[in-house]
């Protein structure tokens, strides 16, 4: 595993391989450590007694033989012993002249020792000395033959036995193999003892938050974790399930919202600085709907009735309104204020001419509803519609205690008085010069007249849909 | 594959429009500086399908001095312009001059692929 795949690894890698890394090495050092200590004191101990056996026999050999004269015994004395001691693997006896004068290798014989050694203990008379050569484990001890040691006697020369420790060595290897089983078995039940721990106490709620995330994503907003920990992990399922009430009710609000506000107001009213006041000036276009003769129509009609066929006419509108990419305003008694480039423009012209199609669409879907009215000996519904493009101020307009997402300004207002030009001239569907100048090329358009609207200096000249 | 050009200064809208424009489908090229225009496409005669263009540049270009002269430069491009300003006797002056679509900042990111769409559809209409 690379150290880019192990950062791209689950939480469960992340945390197992640092721990399993971190117990192997730990493992590994107290199980040298072990080692080298038994190792040591095994060697210890050996020296001890083989330095003891070697003082022992060179106090034998001091008191029963002369050395110069009895090399025949000696060689005899010194193959007995070596019989009775069988991890002795060679018995020398050395002249002050570094001479091997007996020896249990009669190869040896006559031959002068290279041990270094040999000459600080002749000239110091030391008591017997230790030590092993790897890798076998050979330990040889070398003890100068005096009646006592030290420097004011000169030894009549040295005894250099070496023992044989390889059955030490075969113990030490054991010992290291069963440690190291016994090691490995401790680790694999610690790691898996803690692989258990970690899955119950943080990788299983993780993984359940993780999963419960993901459907809130998807807009599950009923799911719950119900956590009952009190440790940092289940504080934290709880505040997800804290989240999720947050969000369902958030949901509601915006759901009960889009019943009254297009879904693009009530997404920009759900999240933006809700007690923000004010507005931007933008360019759009704005659709002015008004039912004529609607005052002298709900007369004759029960209440209900007239909220009924409001409702289906305003369904109609709001209907070709969103299909078209506007939005509804708001509803003004039997009038409808719709607008093309709020919040978000899908340009200029588009807006404009997206508003003109909106406004035909309700002119055949009204026929097909009026036929409809006609078949079951209702009132047939008349309406006219203006539009007009220019600048306006979009923004939540309000008290911070009751706020809309509206538009003002006097496109808003012209466009209600081009509607009203409807009934002189005639049609359903007036727009200004203002919005003709944006779309003339793409929709073709009459001229209808040229009038002078209140509030305006100037002549406002009057198309229709050809 | 049409040939679409952004030239604006704002990163923001360069980000906005990597994310949603598949460069497998559109020939794509993003520009900061006016002097693009005035040099590589004079030159090499090159034109685009769409090309996305802000008022204002920090180097001092201004729409109105190009679309006075783009007919040498792009006389078969559709302007679409981006405006960090909502004016609307200037927009007016814009679609006279020549400009195809006014986009008023910020737009809806679907307004820019609406857009492309509908290129696409008059160029298939045309053909067939």
């Amino acid at each position: 595993m690379t150290l880019t795949e192990f950062f791209k690894s689950n939480i469960k890698i992340k945390i197992m391989v640092p721990l399993v890394l971190v117990l192997i090495f730990s493992t590994s050092i107290t199980l040298y450590i072990n080692y080298t200590k038994i190792k040591e004191t095994s060697l210890e101990s050996e020296a001890q007694n083989g330095t003891g056996l070697s003082e022992m026999i060179s106090t034998n050999i001091y008191r029963q033989f002369d050395i110069e004269k009895d090399a025949r015994l000696l060689q005899s004395f010194l193959s007995g012993i070596k019989k009775k001691f069988p991890n002795m693997l060679q018995i020398d006896l050395i002249s002050v002249d570094k001479i091997i004068i007996a020896s249990t290798d009669e190869d040896s014989l006559d031959s002068k020792t290279k041990d270094v050694i040999i000459s600080d203990l002749i000239a110091t008379n030391k008591a017997a000395v230790a030590w092993t050569e790897e890798p076998y484990y050979v330990l040889t001890t070398m003890t100068p033959i005096s009646p006592k040691k030290g420097q004011d006697i000169v030894p009549l020369g040295l005894l250099k036995i070496k023992f044989d420790l390889k059955n030490l060595n075969v113990l030490l290897n054991d010992l290291l193999f069963s440690n190291t089983i016994l090691y490995l078995l401790t680790l694999a039940t610690l790691s898996a003892f803690i692989l258990v721990i970690l899955n119950k106490i943080i990788i299983n709620p993780i993984s359940s938050y993780k999963k419960v995330l993901g459907e809130i994503s998807k807009g599950d907003y009923s799911i719950r974790l119900d956590e009952k920990r009190t440790d940092e992990i289940g504080l934290i399922g709880q505040s997800i399930d804290e989240m999720v009430m947050g969000l369902a009710e958030k949901e509601k609000l915006k759901s009960t919202f889009n019943k009254f506000v297009s879904k693009e107001v009530a997404d920009l009213m759900m999240n933006t600085d809700s007690d923000r006041l004010g507005g931007d000036k933008r360019i759009a276009t704005v659709m002015f709907l008004d039912i004529r003769g609607f005052t002298t129509l709900s007369e004759k009609l029960s209440g209900e009735s007239v909220v009924r066929m409001l409702n289906e006419i305003f369904s109609i509108v709001s209907n070709e309104v969103t299909a078209n990419g506007g939005i509804i305003d708001k509803y003004i008694g039997d009038a409808v204020l719709s607008v093309f480039g709020i919040p978000f423009s899908q340009g200029l012209k588009t807006d404009a001419m997206n508003a003109v199609k909106a406004a035909n669409a309700i002119k055949l879907s009204m026929f097909d509803y009026n036929k409809k009215r006609e078949a079951k000996n209702q009132p047939i519904i008349k309406f006219g519609i203006g539009i007009n493009s220019g600048e306006l101020i979009a923004g939540k307009i309000g008290s911070i205690e009751r706020m809309e997402y509206t538009v003002i300004g006097d496109t808003v207002n012209m466009a209600a008085r081009i509607e009203k030009e409807n009934k002189k001239y005639y049609t359903t569907i007036l727009l200004s010069g203002d919005t003709h100048s944006l779309i003339h090329k793409e929709l073709p358009m009459k001229r209808v007249d040229a009038v002078k609207l209140t509030g305006r200096e100037k002549e406002t000249v009057l198309f229709t849909p050809a | 594959m049409i040939k679409v050009l952004l030239l604006d200064n704002d990163e923001m809208i360069h980000s906005y429009f990597e994310k949603i424009i598949d460069k497998t489908e559109i020939d794509f090229h993003q520009e900061r500086k006016s002097e693009y225009l005035e040099k590589k496409y004079l030159e090499e005669s090159a034109t685009f399908d769409l090309a996305f263009m802000n008022l204002f540049l920090d180097d001092g270009f201004y729409i109105v001095d190009f679309l006075e002269k783009k007919n040498e430069i792009f006389s078969s491009s559709k302007l679409i312009l981006l405006s960090p300003m909502a004016d609307f006797e200037l927009f007016q002056n814009l679609l006279q001059l020549g400009a195809y679509e006014i986009l008023q900042k910020p737009f809806a990111l679907n307004s820019v692929l609406h857009l492309i769409s509908e290129y696409k559809k008059s160029i298939q209409k045309g053909l067939s």
